[in-house]
């Protein structure tokens, strides 16, 4: 074929400047990692990315909304072991009242003790979360759920409601983000202020009858309680945790889709730098030979 | 017998022949740059022989004249590529304008529409966990803000390339039209240099420039008419002829891909211009599916949002406002004035977060008006389309890239200048000069020597 001089130097500035425009993109890929920096670039990894990043960011809202459910599930247990234990202190206090050999100056001052417990009972189930937030007072979080009220008969008011807010912690998976014990409080509270009664009135045969039945009976049903939200905990605990891993697999399918491969990248970059050597060589060797070089004057 | 000058005239027109074919090759080697110039070639041939009548009659050469300058070229190449170059031309301009809308959009990358539209599901499901929360609230609002601001600036920066295309379109037409009339004059200066019997190759080189310059703006197909006019039609439009030529209003529809004349529309399937109108459509289809895409996705949080109670008390406010697509989506002042205006649950309770769970749930949730996808999977998938479309198109312009560059390589083969070539040539009619002036020398001499001996 004949060879037409502008032909042999297009011919050769294409090829170097497709060489260049590849090692360009080649060092992009390099210095971003990626591969795919346009949806043209590589249509079905895009289609991948983009669909796996909106999987991805679903996992991380679930994981995110999972663990925090489980921040408050853990206030809430702790709060609620509380009680138990507060409970138990009733119960003891209760028996201690109960004996002969205490007096009714000992009965009184037990009382006092049982007031207290109630005291405490009142702050524990007007617990907050991090945020400042009320954990037992359903969707009324800035309103203090439990108030004493002085009666007669002396109980407590319940100012929250019994809203449960659910939250979506995994696919189809949804889960109450708070817990409401407002029986649980009450029937502790109002057991607490059946042993102080007696123990005032010195109704010992109630008090080792009615009232430790009564404590008991309360501490049942937080001790209920404390199982649901510690199973509630778990259920938080395995959604966080398999959110996590779908996080993982999703990252993980992204990069398969989106990374540059360093390695081949690398080689890549070698092999068309060499090319683009050899272009440059052979375009200087063959602009170097010319009719004119062996014409005489 | 011939006179005594005879010879000398043949030296003489030998000489200014192959002046002439020198002359040639400077001409070759000056335009071995110029683009679509035909490398031309000197034609000798013999001049009509003297007879004699002699013993026995006899002829005696007269010498050589220049028959002709010819242009070296392939017509069938030639043609082949007026065909590649429109639809490469077209290829090439629809790549470009998809290219252009694929950086718009940006993606894959965090802060597309696709990663803001992820954040902003992200923090309505925060603030469903956490609802009587302001930094939950604030994160809502400032993430639905990015999300409105990147969604604003694409459908703006997609309406500037519409504006983009629809000037350079009509730029485009007026290209026609020029190239048009320069075809128009140049058919004319070639009419007038074939009636006197010339070749005028570089009139025709340069009419065939303009030819290609036309073909890549738009599809043509061209006839020669004996008396060397080109003729040009642009499907049912004659744009040249031998009368004159026939300018194109700039008036067009792009979604028929239409030049409208008054009486008859012009399909414009090829080059640039064919491109330019399909890279408006693209435009204009993107910014539809968008405004579709926001319509939905405005509708579907509204609906949900509208009939929350916020924690200022007060219910039946949008979150989103708006009804125009894209150009027009913005966040309710109201919620924009103050956070606590965000309804994050139907009761108004502070620990209410049902609602935002539930709008943190249209993430996933199929929206019949758009093709029962979500808000999510609809644009991804707007996304791959435009990819695939913009691939696809890559691929198409890359072999028709090849094509070229072979019809051009034969082109070159054909018609284009090789220095060597030209050089030995000129070698060739240096020493051909050389070679005649010195018959010339000779005679000369002869004659010298005739005038000496007997002009005394």
């Amino acid at each position: 074929m004949r060879i037409s001089t502008t032909h042999q130097y297009s011919q050769l500035t294409d090829r170097v400047a497709n060489l260049q425009s590849r090692i360009a993109q080649l060092q992009t890929n390099l210095s971003t990692g990626k591969r795919v920096h346009m949806p043209s670039d590589d249509p079905i990894a895009t289609t991948g990315i983009l669909t796996l990043g909106s999987a991805k960011g679903l996992a991380e809202q679930h994981r995110t909304v999972a663990e925090f459910a489980r921040g408050n599930y853990s206030l809430a247990e702790n709060a609620i072991g509380e009680i138990g234990e507060l409970l138990k202190e009733g119960k003891k206090l209760a028996l201690q009242g109960a004996t002969g050999t205490t007096d009714q100056l000992a009965r009184d001052v037990i009382a006092t003790q049982i007031r207290s417990l109630q005291e405490r009972l009142v702050s524990l189930g007007n617990s907050k979360d991090s945020g400042g937030r009320y954990l037992f007072s359903g969707f009324e979080v800035q309103t203090e759920p439990f108030v004493k009220d002085s009666g007669p008969p002396p109980t407590i008011l319940y100012q929250g409601d019994t809203n449960v807010n659910y939250l979506q912690v995994g696919p189809g998976l949804r889960v109450e983000g708070n817990v409401i014990v407002e029986q649980q409080i009450r029937q502790a509270y109002d057991a607490l202020q059946d042993v102080h009664d007696r123990l005032v009135g010195g109704d010992l045969s109630g008090l080792s009858g009615i009232s430790i039945q009564l404590v008991d009976n309360a501490s049942t049903a937080i001790n209920l309680a404390r199982g649901d939200i510690g199973a509630k905990m778990q259920a938080l605990e395995t959604a966080a945790s398999s959110a996590l891993r779908r996080i993982d697999e999703f990252a993980r399918l992204i990069s398969e889709r989106g990374d540059a491969d360093i390695t081949e990248t690398i080689i890549d970059l070698q092999a068309t730098q060499v090319a683009y050597e050899m272009s440059l060589a052979a375009f200087a060797g063959i602009s170097r030979i010319s009719l004119l070089d062996f014409m005489r004057g | 017998m011939a006179g005594s000058f005879f010879g000398i005239n043949i030296a003489s027109r030998a000489l200014r022949s192959f002046e002439t074919a020198l002359n040639v090759t400077g001409h070759n080697l000056a335009n071995v740059n110029t683009r679509g110039y035909s490398r031309q070639i000197v034609e000798f041939d013999q001049t009509a022989p003297l007879t004699y009548f002699g013993l026995r009659p006899f002829t005696v050469g007269t010498g050589a004249f220049i028959s002709s300058v010819n242009r070296a070229r392939d017509m069938f190449v030639e043609g082949r590529i007026i065909q590649t170059q429109s639809e490469q031309s077209r290829l090439g301009q629809m790549l470009t304008s998809l290219r252009g809308i694929e950086m718009v959009f940006g993606e894959p990358s965090s802060d597309g529409i696709s990663g803001n539209l992820s954040a902003m599901f992200d923090s309505w499901a925060r603030l469903a966990a956490n609802p009587a929360d302001d930094a939950a609230r604030l994160d809502v609002r400032s993430r639905s803000m990015l999300l409105v601001g990147r969604i604003r600036e694409i459908d703006a920066q997609l309406g500037a390339e519409q504006v983009r295309l629809d000037a350079e379109i009509r730029a485009t037409i007026d290209q026609v039209n020029q190239l048009g009339t320069k075809i128009k004059e140049l058919n004319d200066s070639i009419r007038a240099q074939r009636a006197i019997g010339s070749t005028p190759n570089d009139l025709l080189d340069l009419r065939d420039r303009a030819i290609q310059e036309l073909a890549a703006i738009v599809d043509i197909r061209k006839q020669e008419l004996p008396d060397g006019t080109m003729t040009i039609f642009i499907n049912q439009h004659t744009l040249v002829d031998q009368v004159a030529a026939r300018p194109l209003p700039t008036e067009y529809d792009a979604a028929t891909s239409t030049i409208q004349l008054p009486n008859k529309d012009i399909q414009i399937k090829g080059g640039k211009l064919a491109g330019l109108m399909a890279g408006i459509n693209s435009a204009n289809n993107y910014r539809a599916q968008l405004d579709t895409f926001v319509n939905e996705l405005r509708t579907a949080v509204n609906a949900l949002h509208f009939t929350g109670t916020n924690l200022n008390g007060t219910t039946g406010i949008d979150f989103f406002v708006g009804t125009n697509g894209a150009r027009d989506l913005e966040i309710d002042p109201q919620i924009l004035a103050d956070i606590r205006n965000i309804a994050a649950g139907a009761s108004g309770a502070p620990g209410d977060g049902g609602l935002a769970n539930a709008i943190a749930e249209l993430r996933d949730t199929e929206l019949a008006g758009l093709g029962n996808r979500s808000a999510t999977r609809f644009f991804n998938d707007m996304i791959a389309v435009l990819g695939q479309d913009s691939a696809s198109i890559a691929i198409a312009f890359d072999t028709q890239l090849a094509t070229m560059t072979q019809l051009e390589a034969q082109r070159q083969s054909v018609s284009g200048v090789n220095v060597d070539e030209e050089l030995a040539n000129m070698m060739r009619y240096q020493r051909s000069f050389q070679a005649a002036a010195k018959i010339l020398s000779v005679l000369d001499q002869t004659t010298e020597e005739l005038i000496k001996t007997f002009g005394r």
